[in-house]
Protein backbone atom coordinates (compact mmCIF):
# COMPACT_ATOMS: atom_id res chain seq x y z
CA UNK A 1 0.00 0.00 0.00
CA UNK A 2 1.20 3.48 -0.80
CA UNK A 3 2.39 5.72 2.01
CA UNK A 4 -0.51 7.75 3.33
CA UNK A 5 -0.34 11.41 2.37
CA UNK A 6 -1.39 12.40 5.85
CA UNK A 7 -1.00 10.17 8.85
CA UNK A 8 -1.57 11.18 12.43
CA UNK A 9 -1.24 9.04 15.51
CA UNK A 10 -2.64 10.07 18.84
CA UNK A 11 -2.21 13.67 17.78
CA UNK A 12 -3.04 15.84 20.75
CA UNK A 13 -2.82 19.56 21.29
CA UNK A 14 -3.61 21.58 24.36
CA UNK A 15 -3.28 25.35 24.48
CA UNK A 16 -2.28 25.68 28.08
CA UNK A 17 -5.23 23.99 29.69
CA UNK A 18 -7.74 24.48 26.96
CA UNK A 19 -8.40 21.64 24.61
CA UNK A 20 -7.35 21.74 20.98
CA UNK A 21 -7.58 18.15 19.80
CA UNK A 22 -7.24 14.86 21.64
CA UNK A 23 -5.85 11.61 20.26
CA UNK A 24 -6.64 12.20 16.64
CA UNK A 25 -5.48 9.28 14.51
CA UNK A 26 -6.30 9.32 10.84
CA UNK A 27 -4.91 8.46 7.45
CA UNK A 28 -5.49 10.19 4.17
CA UNK A 29 -4.63 8.11 1.13
CA UNK A 30 -2.99 9.43 -2.04
CA UNK A 31 -5.45 10.80 -4.55
CA UNK A 32 -8.47 11.07 -2.32
CA UNK A 33 -10.49 14.04 -1.24
CA UNK A 34 -10.85 13.85 2.48
CA UNK A 35 -13.43 16.03 4.17
CA UNK A 36 -12.90 17.14 7.69
CA UNK A 37 -16.20 17.90 9.33
CA UNK A 38 -17.20 19.40 12.58
CA UNK A 39 -18.75 22.46 14.10
CA UNK A 40 -16.71 25.53 14.88
CA UNK A 41 -14.36 24.95 17.76
CA UNK A 42 -14.18 21.19 17.23
CA UNK A 43 -10.48 21.36 16.42
CA UNK A 44 -10.36 21.29 12.63
CA UNK A 45 -8.11 24.31 12.37
CA UNK A 46 -5.90 23.04 15.17
CA UNK A 47 -5.35 19.80 13.27
CA UNK A 48 -4.50 21.65 10.08
CA UNK A 49 -2.09 23.98 11.86
CA UNK A 50 -0.34 20.98 13.37
CA UNK A 51 0.10 19.44 9.92
CA UNK A 52 1.78 22.62 8.70
CA UNK A 53 3.97 22.97 11.79
CA UNK A 54 2.47 26.33 12.68
CA UNK A 55 1.87 24.82 16.12
CA UNK A 56 3.48 21.83 17.84
CA UNK A 57 1.72 18.81 19.25
CA UNK A 58 1.43 18.22 22.98
CA UNK A 59 1.48 14.47 22.30
CA UNK A 60 1.42 12.14 19.35
CA UNK A 61 2.79 12.82 15.93
CA UNK A 62 1.89 13.58 12.37
CA UNK A 63 3.45 12.70 9.06
CA UNK A 64 2.73 14.60 5.88
CA UNK A 65 3.85 13.10 2.56
CA UNK A 66 5.80 10.64 4.66
CA UNK A 67 7.74 13.44 6.35
CA UNK A 68 7.79 14.87 9.84
CA UNK A 69 6.37 18.42 9.59
CA UNK A 70 8.54 19.56 12.48
CA UNK A 71 11.84 18.21 11.18
CA UNK A 72 11.28 18.44 7.45
CA UNK A 73 8.92 21.39 7.47
CA UNK A 74 10.53 23.13 4.53
CA UNK A 75 10.20 20.08 2.29
CA UNK A 76 6.63 19.46 3.46
CA UNK A 77 5.60 23.02 2.77
CA UNK A 78 7.25 22.98 -0.64
CA UNK A 79 4.83 20.23 -1.64
CA UNK A 80 1.71 21.39 0.17
CA UNK A 81 -0.70 24.16 -0.72
CA UNK A 82 -2.54 25.79 2.14
CA UNK A 83 -5.56 28.02 2.40
CA UNK A 84 -6.09 29.26 5.95
CA UNK A 85 -9.58 29.47 7.41
CA UNK A 86 -9.24 33.10 8.29
CA UNK A 87 -7.30 34.23 5.31
CA UNK A 88 -5.24 37.34 5.88
CA UNK A 89 -3.28 38.98 3.08
CA UNK A 90 -1.22 42.14 2.97
CA UNK A 91 -3.88 44.83 2.63
CA UNK A 92 -1.75 47.40 0.82
CA UNK A 93 -0.49 45.06 -1.87
CA UNK A 94 -2.45 44.16 -4.97
CA UNK A 95 -3.41 40.56 -5.59
CA UNK A 96 -0.70 40.43 -8.24
CA UNK A 97 1.93 41.67 -5.77
CA UNK A 98 0.87 39.19 -3.09
CA UNK A 99 1.12 36.35 -5.58
CA UNK A 100 4.46 37.55 -6.93
CA UNK A 101 5.83 37.73 -3.41
CA UNK A 102 4.63 34.29 -2.39
CA UNK A 103 5.76 32.84 -5.73
CA UNK A 104 9.25 34.10 -4.89
CA UNK A 105 9.01 32.39 -1.52
CA UNK A 106 8.40 29.19 -3.48
CA UNK A 107 11.42 29.96 -5.66
CA UNK A 108 9.09 30.45 -8.55
CA UNK A 109 5.94 28.72 -9.77
CA UNK A 110 5.10 27.16 -13.14
CA UNK A 111 4.82 29.78 -15.84
CA UNK A 112 1.34 31.05 -16.56
CA UNK A 113 -0.19 29.19 -13.62
CA UNK A 114 -1.22 32.36 -11.79
CA UNK A 115 -2.84 33.81 -14.89
CA UNK A 116 -4.63 30.53 -15.65
CA UNK A 117 -6.06 30.24 -12.14
CA UNK A 118 -7.00 33.91 -12.02
CA UNK A 119 -8.94 33.48 -15.22
CA UNK A 120 -10.70 30.37 -13.97
CA UNK A 121 -11.77 32.09 -10.77
CA UNK A 122 -12.32 35.49 -12.37
CA UNK A 123 -10.01 37.02 -9.80
CA UNK A 124 -9.07 40.68 -10.04
CA UNK A 125 -5.36 40.86 -9.37
CA UNK A 126 -4.88 44.55 -9.99
CA UNK A 127 -6.71 45.95 -7.01
CA UNK A 128 -5.21 46.30 -3.53
CA UNK A 129 -6.34 43.54 -1.19
CA UNK A 130 -7.81 46.21 1.10
CA UNK A 131 -10.43 47.08 -1.51
CA UNK A 132 -11.53 43.52 -2.25
CA UNK A 133 -14.64 41.83 -0.90
CA UNK A 134 -14.20 38.75 1.25
CA UNK A 135 -15.03 36.47 -1.64
CA UNK A 136 -12.54 38.15 -3.94
CA UNK A 137 -9.83 37.87 -1.33
CA UNK A 138 -10.66 34.21 -0.96
CA UNK A 139 -9.99 33.80 -4.68
CA UNK A 140 -6.49 35.20 -4.22
CA UNK A 141 -6.02 32.77 -1.35
CA UNK A 142 -7.09 29.85 -3.51
CA UNK A 143 -4.66 30.84 -6.26
CA UNK A 144 -1.97 31.15 -3.62
CA UNK A 145 -2.64 27.61 -2.44
CA UNK A 146 -2.73 26.11 -5.94
CA UNK A 147 -0.18 28.04 -7.98
CA UNK A 148 2.84 25.86 -7.22
CA UNK A 149 0.90 22.72 -8.16
CA UNK A 150 1.19 21.05 -4.75
CA UNK A 151 0.84 17.32 -4.24
CA UNK A 152 -1.38 17.92 -1.27
CA UNK A 153 -3.88 20.70 -0.81
CA UNK A 154 -4.94 21.61 2.69
CA UNK A 155 -7.92 23.91 2.64
CA UNK A 156 -9.61 25.30 5.72
CA UNK A 157 -13.21 26.13 4.83
CA UNK A 158 -12.36 27.01 1.23
CA UNK A 159 -15.80 28.03 0.00
CA UNK A 160 -16.48 30.43 2.83
CA UNK A 161 -17.65 33.72 1.39
CA UNK A 162 -17.77 32.56 -2.23
CA UNK A 163 -20.96 33.04 -4.18
CA UNK A 164 -22.57 29.86 -5.50
CA UNK A 165 -21.13 30.33 -8.99
CA UNK A 166 -17.62 30.62 -7.63
CA UNK A 167 -18.20 27.68 -5.36
CA UNK A 168 -18.95 25.64 -8.46
CA UNK A 169 -15.81 26.93 -10.13
CA UNK A 170 -13.80 25.91 -7.09
CA UNK A 171 -15.40 22.45 -6.99
CA UNK A 172 -14.41 21.97 -10.62
CA UNK A 173 -10.87 23.06 -9.86
CA UNK A 174 -10.67 20.63 -6.98
CA UNK A 175 -12.04 17.80 -9.07
CA UNK A 176 -9.32 18.57 -11.61
CA UNK A 177 -6.72 18.38 -8.90
CA UNK A 178 -8.00 14.96 -7.94
CA UNK A 179 -7.97 13.79 -11.55
CA UNK A 180 -4.26 14.68 -11.55
CA UNK A 181 -3.86 12.16 -8.76
CA UNK A 182 -3.20 14.81 -6.17
CA UNK A 183 -4.72 14.76 -2.71
CA UNK A 184 -7.04 17.21 -1.00
CA UNK A 185 -7.72 17.56 2.68
CA UNK A 186 -10.32 20.13 3.46
CA UNK A 187 -12.42 21.17 6.37
CA UNK A 188 -15.97 22.24 6.01
CA UNK A 189 -19.26 22.51 7.70
CA UNK A 190 -21.17 22.79 4.47
CA UNK A 191 -22.59 19.32 3.99
CA UNK A 192 -23.69 19.34 0.38
CA UNK A 193 -20.16 20.24 -0.71
CA UNK A 194 -18.77 17.40 1.35
CA UNK A 195 -21.29 15.02 -0.18
CA UNK A 196 -20.39 16.21 -3.62
CA UNK A 197 -16.63 16.23 -3.38
CA UNK A 198 -15.40 13.86 -0.76
CA UNK A 199 -14.47 10.22 -0.88
CA UNK A 200 -14.22 9.97 2.85
CA UNK A 201 -14.96 12.20 5.77
CA UNK A 202 -13.65 12.43 9.28
CA UNK A 203 -15.95 13.85 11.88
CA UNK A 204 -14.45 15.84 14.68
CA UNK A 205 -16.34 16.58 17.81
CA UNK A 206 -15.01 18.43 20.80
CA UNK A 207 -11.47 17.69 19.76
CA UNK A 208 -11.91 13.99 19.14
CA UNK A 209 -12.21 12.19 15.86
CA UNK A 210 -15.49 10.36 16.35
CA UNK A 211 -15.79 8.72 12.96
CA UNK A 212 -14.06 8.24 9.67
CA UNK A 213 -16.45 7.00 7.03
CA UNK A 214 -16.83 6.89 3.33
CA UNK A 215 -19.47 9.30 2.20
CA UNK A 216 -21.64 6.43 1.00
CA UNK A 217 -21.42 4.71 4.39
CA UNK A 218 -22.31 7.92 6.09
CA UNK A 219 -25.35 8.18 3.90
CA UNK A 220 -26.14 4.60 4.99
CA UNK A 221 -26.36 5.58 8.62
CA UNK A 222 -28.18 8.72 7.70
CA UNK A 223 -31.65 9.09 9.03
CA UNK A 224 -34.14 9.06 6.18
CA UNK A 225 -37.42 10.79 6.60
CA UNK A 226 -40.54 9.65 4.84
CA UNK A 227 -44.27 10.27 4.81
CA UNK A 228 -46.52 7.25 4.24
CA UNK A 229 -50.03 8.01 3.18
CA UNK A 230 -52.52 5.21 3.87
CA UNK A 231 -56.07 4.73 2.76
CA UNK A 232 -57.26 5.10 6.33
CA UNK A 233 -55.57 5.99 9.65
CA UNK A 234 -53.28 3.27 11.01
CA UNK A 235 -52.00 2.52 14.47
CA UNK A 236 -48.43 3.94 14.73
CA UNK A 237 -47.51 1.69 17.64
CA UNK A 238 -46.38 -1.44 15.70
CA UNK A 239 -44.22 0.77 13.48
CA UNK A 240 -42.29 2.03 16.47
CA UNK A 241 -41.07 -1.49 17.16
CA UNK A 242 -39.54 -1.95 13.71
CA UNK A 243 -35.71 -2.08 13.77
CA UNK A 244 -34.15 1.16 12.56
CA UNK A 245 -37.24 3.25 13.03
CA UNK A 246 -36.39 6.25 15.12
CA UNK A 247 -39.52 8.26 15.18
CA UNK A 248 -43.16 7.83 14.21
CA UNK A 249 -45.89 10.45 14.35
CA UNK A 250 -49.35 10.11 12.94
CA UNK A 251 -51.48 12.84 11.46
CA UNK A 252 -54.72 11.74 9.91
CA UNK A 253 -54.03 8.83 7.63
CA UNK A 254 -50.39 9.81 7.22
CA UNK A 255 -47.42 8.49 9.20
CA UNK A 256 -44.26 10.58 9.38
CA UNK A 257 -41.39 8.19 9.92
CA UNK A 258 -37.67 8.65 10.51
CA UNK A 259 -35.71 5.52 9.75
CA UNK A 260 -32.05 4.70 9.82
CA UNK A 261 -30.52 2.05 7.60
CA UNK A 262 -32.53 -0.48 5.62
CA UNK A 263 -36.07 0.41 4.65
CA UNK A 264 -37.11 -3.18 4.06
CA UNK A 265 -38.76 -4.06 7.41
CA UNK A 266 -40.66 -0.78 7.36
CA UNK A 267 -41.92 -1.27 3.81
CA UNK A 268 -43.02 -4.82 4.60
CA UNK A 269 -44.96 -3.61 7.63
CA UNK A 270 -46.55 -0.81 5.65
CA UNK A 271 -47.60 -3.29 2.94
CA UNK A 272 -50.05 -4.88 5.37
CA UNK A 273 -52.16 -1.76 4.88
CA UNK A 274 -53.31 -0.08 1.74
CA UNK A 275 -50.63 2.43 0.84
CA UNK A 276 -51.62 5.40 -1.31
CA UNK A 277 -48.31 7.17 -1.46
CA UNK A 278 -44.81 7.25 0.00
CA UNK A 279 -42.80 10.44 -0.06
CA UNK A 280 -39.13 10.10 0.90
CA UNK A 281 -36.72 12.91 1.58
CA UNK A 282 -33.12 12.60 0.46
CA UNK A 283 -31.04 11.84 3.53
CA UNK A 284 -28.50 14.49 4.25
CA UNK A 285 -25.25 14.34 6.06
CA UNK A 286 -26.44 16.84 8.57
CA UNK A 287 -28.73 14.20 9.99
CA UNK A 288 -26.04 11.56 9.80
CA UNK A 289 -23.86 13.99 11.58
CA UNK A 290 -26.40 14.50 14.29
CA UNK A 291 -26.87 10.76 14.59
CA UNK A 292 -23.20 10.45 15.43
CA UNK A 293 -23.57 13.16 17.98
CA UNK A 294 -26.58 11.57 19.61
CA UNK A 295 -24.55 8.42 20.16
CA UNK A 296 -22.10 10.50 22.14
CA UNK A 297 -19.34 9.67 19.74
CA UNK A 298 -19.07 6.06 20.85
CA UNK A 299 -20.40 4.14 17.93
CA UNK A 300 -19.51 0.48 17.68
CA UNK A 301 -19.49 -1.75 14.63
CA UNK A 302 -22.69 -3.44 15.87
CA UNK A 303 -24.65 -0.29 15.43
CA UNK A 304 -24.01 -0.39 11.76
CA UNK A 305 -27.04 -1.07 9.69
CA UNK B 1 10.84 44.85 -4.50
CA UNK B 2 8.93 41.83 -3.28
CA UNK B 3 11.51 39.18 -4.01
CA UNK B 4 12.24 38.12 -0.45
CA UNK B 5 11.07 38.57 3.11
CA UNK B 6 13.94 41.02 3.62
CA UNK B 7 13.02 43.22 0.67
CA UNK B 8 9.30 43.02 1.38
CA UNK B 9 9.88 44.07 4.99
CA UNK B 10 12.11 46.94 3.95
CA UNK B 11 9.54 47.97 1.34
CA UNK B 12 6.89 48.07 4.08
CA UNK B 13 9.13 50.35 6.15
CA UNK B 14 9.86 52.82 3.35
CA UNK B 15 7.52 55.54 4.58
CA UNK B 16 8.64 55.15 8.17
CA UNK B 17 12.29 55.36 7.15
CA UNK B 18 11.72 58.58 5.25
CA UNK B 19 9.45 60.05 7.91
CA UNK B 20 11.75 59.33 10.82
CA UNK B 21 14.92 60.11 8.91
CA UNK B 22 13.69 63.45 7.58
CA UNK B 23 11.85 64.33 10.80
CA UNK B 24 14.84 63.81 13.04
CA UNK B 25 17.07 65.21 10.31
CA UNK B 26 15.09 68.47 10.24
CA UNK B 27 15.43 68.69 14.00
CA UNK B 28 19.20 68.30 13.69
CA UNK B 29 19.40 70.79 10.82
CA UNK B 30 17.55 73.54 12.66
CA UNK B 31 19.37 72.83 15.88
CA UNK B 32 22.61 73.39 13.99
CA UNK B 33 21.33 76.66 12.49
CA UNK B 34 21.09 78.02 16.03
CA UNK B 35 24.64 77.09 16.87
CA UNK B 36 26.39 80.28 15.68
CA UNK B 37 24.21 82.54 17.84
CA UNK B 38 24.58 80.24 20.84
CA UNK B 39 28.30 80.20 20.34
CA UNK B 40 28.33 83.99 20.32
CA UNK B 41 26.43 84.14 23.58
CA UNK B 42 28.49 81.17 24.78
CA UNK B 43 29.61 82.50 28.12
CA UNK B 44 26.02 83.06 29.18
CA UNK B 45 24.98 79.50 28.37
CA UNK B 46 28.02 78.02 30.02
CA UNK B 47 27.28 80.07 33.14
CA UNK B 48 23.79 78.61 33.18
CA UNK B 49 25.22 75.15 32.62
CA UNK B 50 27.59 75.51 35.54
CA UNK B 51 24.85 76.75 37.84
CA UNK B 52 23.40 73.21 37.75
CA UNK B 53 24.78 70.73 40.28
CA UNK B 54 27.52 68.88 38.37
CA UNK B 55 25.89 65.54 39.13
CA UNK B 56 22.81 66.56 37.18
CA UNK B 57 24.79 66.97 33.98
CA UNK B 58 24.79 63.23 33.41
CA UNK B 59 21.29 63.72 31.98
CA UNK B 60 22.76 65.76 29.15
CA UNK B 61 25.78 63.59 28.58
CA UNK B 62 28.08 65.25 31.13
CA UNK B 63 28.89 68.07 28.76
CA UNK B 64 31.18 70.75 30.12
CA UNK B 65 30.47 73.46 27.62
CA UNK B 66 27.78 74.56 25.22
CA UNK B 67 30.19 76.35 22.98
CA UNK B 68 31.92 73.33 21.49
CA UNK B 69 30.08 71.51 18.72
CA UNK B 70 30.24 68.28 20.72
CA UNK B 71 28.90 69.92 23.86
CA UNK B 72 26.19 71.78 22.02
CA UNK B 73 24.94 68.88 19.90
CA UNK B 74 25.19 66.31 22.68
CA UNK B 75 23.48 68.55 25.21
CA UNK B 76 20.69 69.69 22.97
CA UNK B 77 20.06 66.61 20.84
CA UNK B 78 22.30 63.57 20.81
CA UNK B 79 21.98 62.77 24.51
CA UNK B 80 18.28 62.03 24.28
CA UNK B 81 17.81 61.25 20.58
CA UNK B 82 18.18 57.48 21.02
CA UNK B 83 15.17 57.61 23.32
CA UNK B 84 13.13 59.17 20.55
CA UNK B 85 14.39 56.83 17.86
CA UNK B 86 13.71 53.93 20.24
CA UNK B 87 10.00 54.60 19.69
CA UNK B 88 10.46 53.65 16.07
CA UNK B 89 12.84 50.78 16.78
CA UNK B 90 10.57 49.13 19.34
CA UNK B 91 7.38 49.73 17.38
CA UNK B 92 8.84 48.39 14.17
CA UNK B 93 10.49 45.40 15.84
CA UNK B 94 7.30 44.30 17.53
CA UNK B 95 5.27 44.99 14.41
CA UNK B 96 7.51 42.81 12.26
CA UNK B 97 6.76 39.73 14.34
CA UNK B 98 3.70 40.26 16.53
CA UNK B 99 2.00 42.50 13.98
CA UNK B 100 2.37 39.87 11.30
CA UNK B 101 1.11 37.14 13.63
CA UNK B 102 -1.85 39.17 14.84
CA UNK B 103 -2.82 40.18 11.32
CA UNK B 104 -2.75 36.53 10.37
CA UNK B 105 -0.29 36.97 7.51
CA UNK B 106 2.38 35.03 9.39
CA UNK B 107 0.32 31.92 8.57
CA UNK B 108 0.76 32.53 4.88
CA UNK B 109 4.43 33.33 5.29
CA UNK B 110 5.22 30.22 7.34
CA UNK B 111 3.18 27.99 5.08
CA UNK B 112 5.88 28.56 2.47
CA UNK B 113 9.06 26.55 2.19
CA UNK B 114 11.15 28.80 4.44
CA UNK B 115 12.63 27.71 7.73
CA UNK B 116 11.46 29.85 10.60
CA UNK B 117 14.98 31.03 11.41
CA UNK B 118 15.22 32.45 7.95
CA UNK B 119 12.03 34.46 8.33
CA UNK B 120 13.35 35.85 11.62
CA UNK B 121 16.78 36.66 10.18
CA UNK B 122 15.43 38.35 7.08
CA UNK B 123 13.03 40.46 9.09
CA UNK B 124 15.79 41.37 11.51
CA UNK B 125 18.13 42.30 8.68
CA UNK B 126 15.40 44.60 7.37
CA UNK B 127 15.09 46.20 10.80
CA UNK B 128 18.85 46.81 10.90
CA UNK B 129 18.78 48.26 7.40
CA UNK B 130 15.82 50.51 8.19
CA UNK B 131 17.42 51.86 11.36
CA UNK B 132 20.74 52.33 9.60
CA UNK B 133 18.99 54.24 6.83
CA UNK B 134 17.30 56.56 9.34
CA UNK B 135 20.63 57.17 11.09
CA UNK B 136 22.28 57.85 7.75
CA UNK B 137 19.61 60.37 6.75
CA UNK B 138 20.06 61.95 10.16
CA UNK B 139 23.82 62.13 9.64
CA UNK B 140 23.36 63.64 6.18
CA UNK B 141 21.02 66.26 7.63
CA UNK B 142 23.66 67.19 10.20
CA UNK B 143 26.19 67.40 7.41
CA UNK B 144 23.85 69.75 5.53
CA UNK B 145 23.40 71.83 8.66
CA UNK B 146 27.15 71.88 9.25
CA UNK B 147 27.78 73.09 5.70
CA UNK B 148 25.07 75.75 6.02
CA UNK B 149 26.64 77.33 9.09
CA UNK B 150 30.16 76.83 7.74
CA UNK B 151 31.22 74.49 10.52
CA UNK B 152 34.74 73.09 10.41
CA UNK B 153 33.60 69.59 11.48
CA UNK B 154 34.69 67.23 8.68
CA UNK B 155 31.84 65.54 6.74
CA UNK B 156 32.80 62.05 7.89
CA UNK B 157 32.27 63.03 11.52
CA UNK B 158 28.69 64.11 10.88
CA UNK B 159 27.90 60.81 9.25
CA UNK B 160 29.67 58.97 12.05
CA UNK B 161 27.59 60.88 14.59
CA UNK B 162 24.46 59.76 12.75
CA UNK B 163 25.51 56.12 12.57
CA UNK B 164 26.66 56.21 16.18
CA UNK B 165 22.98 56.21 17.13
CA UNK B 166 22.56 52.82 15.54
CA UNK B 167 24.15 50.39 18.04
CA UNK B 168 22.11 51.64 21.00
CA UNK B 169 18.78 52.02 19.22
CA UNK B 170 19.33 48.68 17.54
CA UNK B 171 19.83 47.07 20.93
CA UNK B 172 16.58 48.63 22.17
CA UNK B 173 14.86 47.32 19.05
CA UNK B 174 16.45 43.91 19.33
CA UNK B 175 15.28 43.44 22.92
CA UNK B 176 11.74 44.17 21.75
CA UNK B 177 12.25 41.93 18.70
CA UNK B 178 13.47 39.00 20.77
CA UNK B 179 10.55 39.25 23.16
CA UNK B 180 8.11 39.55 20.27
CA UNK B 181 9.62 36.34 18.90
CA UNK B 182 9.23 34.61 22.24
CA UNK B 183 6.01 35.84 23.79
CA UNK B 184 2.49 36.18 22.45
CA UNK B 185 1.06 39.68 22.31
CA UNK B 186 2.74 43.05 22.29
CA UNK B 187 2.62 44.01 25.94
CA UNK B 188 5.64 42.10 27.25
CA UNK B 189 7.92 43.16 24.41
CA UNK B 190 6.95 46.82 24.41
CA UNK B 191 6.96 47.14 28.20
CA UNK B 192 10.34 45.47 28.72
CA UNK B 193 12.08 47.39 25.97
CA UNK B 194 10.55 50.69 27.06
CA UNK B 195 11.62 50.03 30.65
CA UNK B 196 15.15 49.48 29.40
CA UNK B 197 15.09 52.71 27.40
CA UNK B 198 13.55 55.01 29.99
CA UNK B 199 14.83 53.23 33.09
CA UNK B 200 18.34 53.02 31.70
CA UNK B 201 18.43 56.71 30.86
CA UNK B 202 17.11 57.81 34.23
CA UNK B 203 19.36 55.41 36.12
CA UNK B 204 22.35 56.63 34.17
CA UNK B 205 21.45 60.18 35.19
CA UNK B 206 21.13 59.21 38.86
CA UNK B 207 24.39 57.30 39.12
CA UNK B 208 26.49 60.42 39.97
CA UNK B 209 24.20 61.14 42.92
CA UNK B 210 24.87 57.89 44.74
CA UNK B 211 27.87 55.64 45.15
CA UNK B 212 25.56 52.71 45.60
CA UNK B 213 24.19 53.04 42.09
CA UNK B 214 27.67 52.94 40.60
CA UNK B 215 27.72 49.16 39.89
CA UNK B 216 24.51 49.53 37.87
CA UNK B 217 25.93 52.13 35.54
CA UNK B 218 27.09 49.70 32.90
CA UNK B 219 23.81 47.80 32.94
CA UNK B 220 21.91 50.90 31.92
CA UNK B 221 23.07 50.13 28.38
CA UNK B 222 22.81 53.86 27.69
CA UNK B 223 26.25 54.24 29.30
CA UNK B 224 27.89 52.46 26.38
CA UNK B 225 26.42 55.00 24.02
CA UNK B 226 26.90 58.31 25.79
CA UNK B 227 30.56 57.63 26.54
CA UNK B 228 31.30 57.78 22.81
CA UNK B 229 31.64 61.28 21.34
CA UNK B 230 31.72 61.22 17.55
CA UNK B 231 31.84 65.04 17.40
CA UNK B 232 34.35 65.33 20.23
CA UNK B 233 36.93 62.86 21.46
CA UNK B 234 35.64 60.22 19.11
CA UNK B 235 33.67 57.04 19.49
CA UNK B 236 34.87 54.16 21.65
CA UNK B 237 35.00 51.06 19.52
CA UNK B 238 34.86 48.64 22.47
CA UNK B 239 31.62 50.25 23.63
CA UNK B 240 30.11 49.99 20.19
CA UNK B 241 31.09 46.34 20.08
CA UNK B 242 29.52 45.71 23.47
CA UNK B 243 26.24 47.22 22.25
CA UNK B 244 26.33 45.20 19.02
CA UNK B 245 27.21 42.08 21.02
CA UNK B 246 24.14 42.68 23.17
CA UNK B 247 21.99 42.85 20.05
CA UNK B 248 23.52 39.63 18.76
CA UNK B 249 22.72 37.90 22.04
CA UNK B 250 19.09 38.98 21.95
CA UNK B 251 18.82 38.08 18.28
CA UNK B 252 19.94 34.54 19.12
CA UNK B 253 17.37 34.36 21.91
CA UNK B 254 14.71 35.49 19.45
CA UNK B 255 15.78 32.94 16.85
CA UNK B 256 15.63 30.04 19.28
CA UNK B 257 12.37 31.16 20.85
CA UNK B 258 10.61 31.71 17.53
CA UNK B 259 11.70 28.31 16.31
CA UNK B 260 9.95 26.66 19.21
CA UNK B 261 6.80 28.62 19.68
CA UNK B 262 3.26 28.05 18.49
CA UNK B 263 2.04 30.57 15.98
CA UNK B 264 -1.35 31.53 17.36
CA UNK B 265 -2.98 34.75 16.19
Amino acid sequence: MATPVIETEGLTKYYGRSRGIIDVSLQVEPGEIFGFLGPNGAGKTTTIRLLLDLIRPTRGHARVLGLDPQRDGVEVRRRVGYLPGELALYPDLTGQQVLEYTAHLHNGVPRGEIARLAERLEADLRRPIRTLSHGNRQKIGIILALMHRPELLILDEPTMGLDPLMQQALYELLEEVRRDGRTIFFSSHILPEVERLCDRVGILREGRLVAVETVSDLKGVAVRRMDMVFERPVDPEPFRAIPGVREVTASGSTLHVAVQGSLDPLIKAAAQHTVLNIVTYEPNLEEAFLAFYRDNGRRTRDDRP
Amino acid sequence: MLRSVFLKTLYDQRKAILGWGLGLGALAYFTLLLYPSIQKAGALYDQMLHSFPPEALAFVGNIRSFTTMDGYMTGSLLSYLPLVLAIYAIGAAVGLITGEIERGTMDILLAHPLPRWRVVLEKYAALVAALAAICLIFGLSMLAGGLTIGSDVPPGKWLLAGLHLLPLTLLYGTVAFALACAVRGRAAAVATATALVVGGYILNGLVPFSERLQPLEKWTVYYWYITGRPLGDGIILEHVIILLGGSLLFLLIGLVAFGQRDIVP
